[in-house]
């Protein structure tokens, strides 16, 4: 096996591009991911063909290795080209077409003359290089103007950003530079420059800072694909290492022993390591997993937690301003009202219209207070569910049976659709009584001359059970409808705006979803969903 | 003697319409809307009120509505919102309406004198 400058960057390289490759074709989802998938692609193909024909020296295996390798290192450009312009979101076609159009008709040329490359070669010591044909330099001009229109509208993006936007981009062109450039030295192979050689090594090296750019600056959202993709490029490089270095010694070691060089030392030697490297790869892949990205996915954990509990810091805060401006509100004016009252008092004893107003309306405006406070208790405090078997039916029946001399002095009709059985559900009856008694007085208030309140029962899949609660009211604007849930929120004539946000505090704290349906004019639905969580007793309704 | 002007107090609330007025029925003729609607239309039938006290938060309408639609009607009239909303916000809501004062409850009566006084 020859060793040489050559082959070791082509193999890096390969293994480095491969990893990235199967990774983002399994977990990309993205167009961009894909492209950047298929740029790789080009690399590999370049660096893998590269690679193995520089371990042979046999005029049509040499060709076609090295046709092949050209043919990827073709791409490599064409495909950064169309990854540049997904990037912008360039929607001019035209350039990309022509960009595809020119990349294969330099396939045809690659293959099917010898305008690129002659059927002479060069000899590098360990393996053979073609001698360039006539289109060589005229390629080589092709690709560094490709490579340059790739990079020209990220040049311009670079210019638009503003200073603290620039970091990421600047990683993708500093790498692009150090990947092109170095790559470019591959062109001069042909001409006997030996230094070209490294050129594979820069190759890497774009991989190298590209990935970590991914990583630091989320360039493409695919953080985690890529940090996964260098680990086991990582390894697998090692690991390749080790085991070629193993072949080597055991080859030296039995040619010392027995006299003479035999390829069947080489297989047998190849056979035993790979037989034991499979398990050893295994091993070491869940290590790095235990090792590095349990601990990255243990940050994603934290950090989620983090943004969660800022998140609900922040909902909090703001629940608290509402609910501080609502409350404010709401105890102030039967504040103004006692207070009022109380300075004319010395003044207006004796007066019997004063003293008469006087006791009407100072109780009332303290009961109110105490009212709201109440609510406001209940809200902000709600005493945990005490779940108990509950027929939901009855339960319903009842609340509607106590709301019946209302229905009948409002002039309602009520029509009632339940599940076909009696049902045993696991509530706290207490709190979704008050639930349901809130959604069903805001329908009453949406009905004041009158209307149909249809209360439907159903059970969702064994899992769920829903309520819809519909009038035929006024109905709730589009804008009011997403706030109607806030406490305080209240557009009605009477009440604290405290009723429907308690209805959603309740069934939220049953694990179920409470959302309303309105249309402006013909009334509005309430959907509540509760799940079933404790075992169903279903009982014919026979 | 000279006629006392007329204030139209606009509240939905009975504690509040009877706080102005034991406030006010002894310097000023008083008129009382229960509703932004009841406002405007006591406003058109009524060509001598020279002074609104407009409360806010009133069902349908609010306060700061009426008073827009009020200035564009009769610019003369002066308007004093009151409310139980103490913030900035809405104190700037109500003034880029073209309320000519803003009191917030609960009040003092003195305060509410001196500012009918000021404005009137």
């Amino acid at each position: 096996m020859n060793q040489n400058v050559f082959f070791l960057s082509s193999l890096t390289l390969s293994i480095t591009t491969f990893s990235i490759i199967i990774i983002l074709f399994y977990y990309g989802k993205e167009s961009i991911h894909k492209l950047y998938a298929l740029q790789n692609v080009a690399i590999f193909l370049w660096a893998i063909n590269a690679c193995i024909g520089s371990q042979i020296k046999d005029i049509f295996f040499t060709s076609l290795f090295f046709k092949l390798a050209c043919f990827g290192a073709h791409f490599i450009p064409i495909f950064m080209f169309h990854l540049s312009y997904t990037l912008i979101k360039s929607r001019n076609i035209k350039f990309l077409v022509f960009n595809y159009v020119q990349g294969f008709i330099f396939a045809i040329l690659l293959f099917g003359t010898r305008l690129v490359f002659k059927e002479t070669y060069i000899d590098y010591g360990f393996f053979w290089i073609p001698n360039p044909g006539p289109l060589f330099i005229p390629w080589f001009i092709l690709w560094i103007s490709t490579t340059a229109f790739a990079h020209f509208p990220l040049v311009k993006l670079y210019i638009s950003q503003k200073q603290n936007e620039k970091i990421p981009l600047k990683y993708f062109l500093v790498s692009s530079v150090v990947g092109f450039v170095s790559g470019s030295l591959n062109f001069l192979l042909p001409f006997k420059f030996t230094f070209a050689e490294y050129g594979n090594f820069g190759i890497s090296l774009y991989t190298i800072i590209l990935t970590y750019a991914f990583l630091k600056h989320q360039l493409l959202g695919i953080e985690i694909i890529i940090r996964k993709s260098i680990f086991y490029s990582m390894f697998i490089t090692i690991l390749t290492g080790i085991y070629l270095i193993l072949i080597i010694l055991m080859e030296g070691s039995f040619r010392g022993i027995i006299g003479y060089k035999s390829v069947f030392i080489s297989a047998t030697a190849a056979f035993v390591i790979s037989i034991i490297f499979n398990p050893l790869r295994n091993r070491i892949q869940t290590l790095i997993d235990k090792l590095f990205l349990r601990k990255t996915f243990d940050e994603f954990a934290r950090e989620n937690e983090f943004l969660k509990q800022e998140l609900e810091r922040s909902e909090r805060l703001k629940t608290a301003s509402t609910l501080a401006l609502g409350l404010a509100h709401e105890i102030r004016n039967p504040l103004t009202t006692i207070k009022t009252f109380a300075e004319f008092l010395p003044e207006k004893y004796s007066d019997k219209d004063f003293i008469n107003k006087f006791s009407k309306l100072i109780p009332t405006e303290v009961e109110r207070i105490n009212s709201i406070i109440h609510q406001l208790l209940t809200f902000s405090k709600p005493s945990p569910p005490s779940f108990k078997d509950t027929d939901i039916h009855g339960l319903i029946k009842d609340i509607l049976g106590f709301l019946n001399s209302v229905f009948l002095k409002k002039k309602m009709r009520i029509s009632e659709d339940y599940a076909d059985s009696m049902l045993m559900i696991r509530i706290d009856p207490v709190q979704i009584k008050q639930a349901l008694l809130n959604i069903i007085l805001n329908a009453i208030d949406a009905m004041p001359n009158g209307g149909i309140l249809s209360m439907k029962t159903e059970i969702i899949r064994d899992s769920c059970f829903k309520i819809r609660i519909s009038d035929t009211g006024c109905g709730i604007l589009k804008e009011d409808l997403k706030h109607i849930f806030d406490p305080f929120y209240s557009k009605k004539d009477e009440g604290t705006g405290l009723g429907l946000a308690i209805a959603h505090r309740i069934i939220t704290n049953h694990n179920g979803t409470i959302e309303a349906e309105s249309e402006t004019g013909k009334g509005t639905t309430f959907i509540i969903t509760i799940p079933l969580t404790a075992k169903i007793s279903e009982i014919s309704g026979e | 003697m000279p006629q006392k002007p007329t204030i139209l107090i606009c509240d939905d609330e009975e504690g509040i319409r009877e706080s102005f007025n034991l406030i006010l029925k002894d310097k000023y003729e008083l008129v009382f809307a229960e509703s932004g609607k009841d406002c405007l239309k006591i406003l058109k039938e009524n060509k001598d009120i020279s002074l609104i006290l407009m409360d806010i938060k009133m069902p349908k309408r609010n306060g700061i509505e009426i008073t827009r639609e009020i200035k564009c009607l009769r610019p003369n009239i002066k308007v004093i919102v009151v409310t139980g909303y103490e913030s900035a916000e809405i104190a700037k809501e109500a003034t880029d309406a073209g309320a000519d004062a803003y009191i917030t409850k609960p009040f003092e009566s003195k305060n509410i004198i001196n500012t009918i006084y000021k404005i009137i």
